[in-house]
């Protein structure tokens, strides 16, 4: 900026102005709160507020991707978005941390700031929460042994922003396909602290396809199948399964996520291209419908050089508006941003079974987010 | 209180309030216009504008500042108000986004000022309850920190590092992640 003529002092803003200026910092990238609450006493008081924390999560609402967990060949890793991020990968450092064979445990879901981990050696699922490093172990599910099945880990109060749900209670949602043709699935309860009457529903040929991260919208689950191209929708609220149809033509390799608007979206590859979908009902009346909503010609995007035709949907960060995709099947990844269009190419990451968003709020000096960093670093 | 009819409500609309400005300038504004900011439209309400409002932490340079925004920002608020059946839906849309459009371009070119006035059209927003302007004015300061170090945001806008040696350490040893 041009700093030719200094005028004036600069005239000295009221604490309440600060505050209404530092709520304002924008969330996308974690390292400016915490340049700022290196500026002064003042800046540092208000940034370490609990208020202050609280309303800059009401304003932002959507916290910013910090990174994704994915499951390799050789275990579960964390892989950090930003250029600097609050939790680096020591954190994750599942065997420092809580003496967890991290090559041993694959992540099935990530949502409201929890992860659902399952461990292959002991067959039994975690509820990890990476902001207090506290985990949960469930007990087993009514309908183990499990072959193919999917999760979601959510927040169990009704109504949540999740701005500020860390360490409360949460559901499990597990659905399994059986041998005799139909989907079973039911509900943990961390209050409860056990798993809820099994509901089932007659699937067809239908096959769970666990490597993909399941929707939620309002108080439905969504899981996608493979073989008949459908997806299972699982209402919580009322225990009940229903299936609905994918649009013409896409398989299981789609993800489901919700989308800024509340509907079910879909995104799926054809013909090169990113196809974006949304489930609407008209509010008029009528039946719910796919709609496509966007098409992105993927081989036309900054930094794709090479031929798509064999790309594949691999994750989402809902909110963020962050899709990633495969090129080449598993050879190549690439995180690309909607809003922008901007496309970044994750040459560091290796092998994909799913990737799944880390998004979280964090104030730097804020007691809630606590997360004691092991001693030794890089 | 005065009674229902054309002329009276014609008599409203036009009806016009004095600003004084901390150095006695005066400003002369519609209603409508004044009353963006909820500390005047409480005084109209109280009946305590008769002779003028006096703004004794506002001069006269940032008044008129603040009165230019509050102008073109009333003149939206009407426009949303008066245009509803006259437009078909489509031509509605049309018409309201190139609006915003140009409310947009105004809000660029208003914030392009020096940081001093910055900091005093964001202390009279926030006299003055103008919560459009409030949040125009922070949410420039905000961005501008974007990406900058410690050092960098001091001396942008003059701040003095009252932090001791030991508090800046215990920090940096938090936010160590954001400097690597």
């Amino acid at each position: 900026m041009e700093q030719a003529v200094q005028p004036r002092t600069m005239p000295e803003l009221i604490d309440d102005v600060i505050w209404q200026i530092l709520v304002r910092i924008p969330p996308d990238e974690s390292a400016y709160l915490a340049a700022a609450s290196l500026v002064c006493k003042l800046w540092r008081r208000i940034i370490s507020d609990p208020g202050f924390a609280r309303r800059y999560r009401e304003l932002h609402r959507t916290p910013p991707l910090l990174g994704f967990l994915h499951n390799t060949e050789s275990g579960l890793l964390f892989f950090p978005t930003p250029a600097a991020c609050p939790f680096p990968q020591l954190a994750f450092d599942f065997r420092r941390r809580w003496a967890l064979d991290y090559r041993r445990l694959r992540a099935l879901d990530c949502r409201h700031g929890r992860v659902l981990l399952r461990q292959s050696d002991k067959r039994n699922f975690l509820v990890w929460d990476p902001i207090t490093g506290d985990h949960k172990e469930l007990p087993n599910p009514p309908h183990s042994p499990l072959l193919l099945y999917s999760a979601m880990v959510l927040c169990a109060v009704a109504g949540c922003d999740h701005g500020d749900c860390i360490g409360g209670p949460f559901l499990v949602v597990l659905v399994a396909s059986c041998s005799s043709g139909s989907a079973r699935g039911c509900v943990y309860s961390s209050e409860a602290r056990a798993w809820g009457t099994p509901a089932s529903l007659h699937s067809g040929n239908g096959q769970l396809v666990n490597v993909k991260r399941p929707a939620l919208v309002g108080d439905d689950a969504y899981f996608i199948m493979c073989h008949d191209a459908k997806i299972l929708r699982y209402n919580l609220d009322k225990n009940r399964f229903s299936a609905i149809d994918l649009p013409d033509g896409y398989s299981w390799t789609v993800d489901v996520m919700p989308t800024d608007d509340g509907w079910l979206g879909l995104a799926g590859i054809r013909d090169s291209n990113l196809c974006l979908w949304s489930r609407e009902v008209n509010p008029k009346g009528g039946v719910a419908r796919w709609v496509q909503r966007r098409v992105i010609q993927l081989e036309k995007l900054p930094s794709i050089n090479i031929s798509c035709k064999r790309a594949s949907v691999v994750g989402f960060a809902e909110g963020a508006g962050v899709i990633f995709v495969t090129i080449n099947t598993s050879s190549t990844f690439f995180m690309i941003e909607l809003k922008s269009g901007r496309v970044r190419e994750l040459s560091e990451v290796a092998g994909f079974f799913r990737f799944l968003p880390f998004m979280s709020f964090y104030n730097p000096g804020s007691a809630s987010n606590v997360l004691p960093l092991p001693a030794e670093r890089k | 209180m005065a009674s229902a009819g054309s002329g009276d409500e014609k008599a409203a609309a036009a009806a016009m309030i004095t600003l004084i400005s901390s150095d006695n300038e005066k400003f002369e504004v519609t209603e409508a216009t004044a009353t963006l900011s909820q500390t005047i439209r409480h005084m109209i309400e109280d009946g305590c504008t008769d002779g003028g409002v006096p703004l004794p932490n506002v001069t006269s340079k940032i008044l008129a500042r603040v009165i230019e925004y509050c102008k073109k920002h009333a003149t939206a608020a009407a426009g949303e108000e008066g245009s509803s059946s006259s437009f078909s839906d489509a031509a509605f849309l049309e018409v309201d986004r190139a609006f915003l459009e140009e409310l947009e371009e105004f809000d660029d070119a208003f914030l392009e000022v020096d940081r001093a006035t910055l900091f005093d059209l964001i202390l009279a927003a926030n006299y003055l309850d103008i919560k459009g302007l409030l949040n125009l004015t922070c949410q420039k300061v905000a961005d501008s920190v974007k990406g900058k170090t410690p050092e960098q945001i001091r001396e942008m806008y003059n701040i003095v590092n009252d932090l001791t040696p030991e508090e800046e350490a215990e920090i940096r040893r938090e936010t160590q992640w954001a400097f690597e």
